[in-house]
């Protein structure tokens, strides 16, 4: 099998730094409200929703920087991939407790996500990402290679962040719909 | 070097690109945050449109009192709003609603139920006529109003035309559209849609 190019785990790290320090900073620009979302989910006892609720941020914030500076890269990978999982199975819970009205808390549009089982596959894919970019690659990057990784992680995360929005709004036509049935 | 460029070029372009979907998604989003109601939500309790305006006496801030609802004089009509000092949704449609019922020649009447100190202070800030600021939990009963800012808009013979919850102006602004077309509610008007094919514009 050919070496994996070194532009592919680039890319996917420039990926997931960007996409972790975009959900820490959607959550500390509401950082009331994702408090007030971390005790909706009803997994941890009233008094620790709070300390849990920055320890979600700080971590984040973790992982970004250490994809992006491409330091601590497995641990940073490690945690990453057990923030998502952590997260996947606080919705499963509640979605299978029934509760899909609650807001993910993912802050990712201008509108609010409800929990669906479309948000467990994006954070598998995420995972599935994030793992190709500690996946070893042919020595030496180029830097071309360095152009084309650096874009295509940008690029991704601006699809990736339409891809939430379009989301969202099915959650407001649903709304919509059902309001003027 | 020259191929890094093109390629330089050319991401720039994706980039550009992608952003502008980007934008264009969260737009649509905004929009539909603006959109969501679009007209007073009528809740199917109390006195319906098209049915009496229950007709009541009531004292307003300035002491004296004023008949709420029942038939009106000549050529005017009468708009009734149900707000608290409580309700935060009520501040910021009250001048909205002054200058509304001012350009539409609508006789405002506002209706609390709570403290009157409380109301009065409201009645002083927003600039509204103490004479026509009922304080009466009476009125919100007849009408069975549950939620706020609830806007209640009576015809010259004394009928609700329409009512509703309203949260801004175009809210209002129905009200008086669905005097001039007969539409009675968002509902109503969203039902007649679905049951004609043709769009009727």
């Amino acid at each position: 099998m050919l070496p994996l190019d070194p532009s592919i785990p680039l890319t996917c790290r420039v990926l997931g730094a960007l996409v972790f320090a975009g959900a820490a900073l959607g959550k500390l620009r509401h950082a009331t409200e994702f408090t007030g979302v971390v005790a909706n989910y009803r997994l941890l006892p009233e008094a620790l929703a709070t300390p849990a609720a920055w320890l979600v941020v700080v971590l984040e914030i973790a992982v970004a920087l250490s994809l992006a500076a491409g330091l601590w890269l497995s641990a940073g990978v490690t945690l990453g991939c057990v923030l998502l999982a952590v997260f996947a199975l606080a919705m499963g819970v509640n979605l299978a407790r029934g509760r899909r009205q609650i807001d993910c808390g993912c802050f990712q549009s201008a509108l609010r996500q409800h929990l669906r089982p479309a948000l467990l596959v994006r954070n598998a894919l995420l995972t599935g990402l994030l793992l190709v970019a500690v996946l070893p690659a042919a020595p030496g990057i180029s830097a071309l290679q360095w152009v084309d990784g650096i874009a295509a992680g940008l690029v991704l995360f601006l699809v990736y962040q339409a891809g939430n929005e379009l989301l969202a709004l099915r959650d407001a036509v649903d709304a919509l719909r059902k309001r003027f049935a | 070097m020259m191929l890094l460029v093109s390629q330089g070029l050319l991401w720039v372009v994706v980039i550009v690109l992608a952003i502008a979907v980007l934008a264009l998604a969260r737009q649509i989003g905004v929009l539909h945050e603006r959109i969501a109601p679009v007209g007073a939500l009528n809740i199917s309790r109390g006195p319906q449109p098209g049915e009496a305006a229950p007709r009541l006496t009531a004292r307003t801030l300035a002491g004296n009192s004023i008949d709420v609802g029942g038939a009106q004089p000549a050529g005017s009509l009468q708009l009734l709003l149900f707000v608290a000092a409580t309700c935060p949704v009520c501040k910021v449609l009250l001048p909205t609603a002054r200058v509304f019922a001012d350009n539409e020649g609508l006789d405002l009447v506002l209706v609390g139920d709570g403290d009157g100190g409380e109301l009065a202070a409201m009645a002083r800030r927003f600039e509204l006529d103490p004479a026509r600021f009922v304080n009466a939990a009476e009125v919100g009963l007849a009408y069975q109003v549950g939620k706020l800012p609830y806007a209640v808009l009576i015809s010259e013979p004394g009928v609700i035309v329409a009512q509703g919850l309203v949260n801004s102006r175009e809210h209002l602004e129905s009200l008086v559209v669905s005097h001039e077309t007969g539409v009675k509610s968002v509902q109503e008007y969203l039902r007649n849609r679905r049951a004609s094919p043709v769009n009727p514009r």
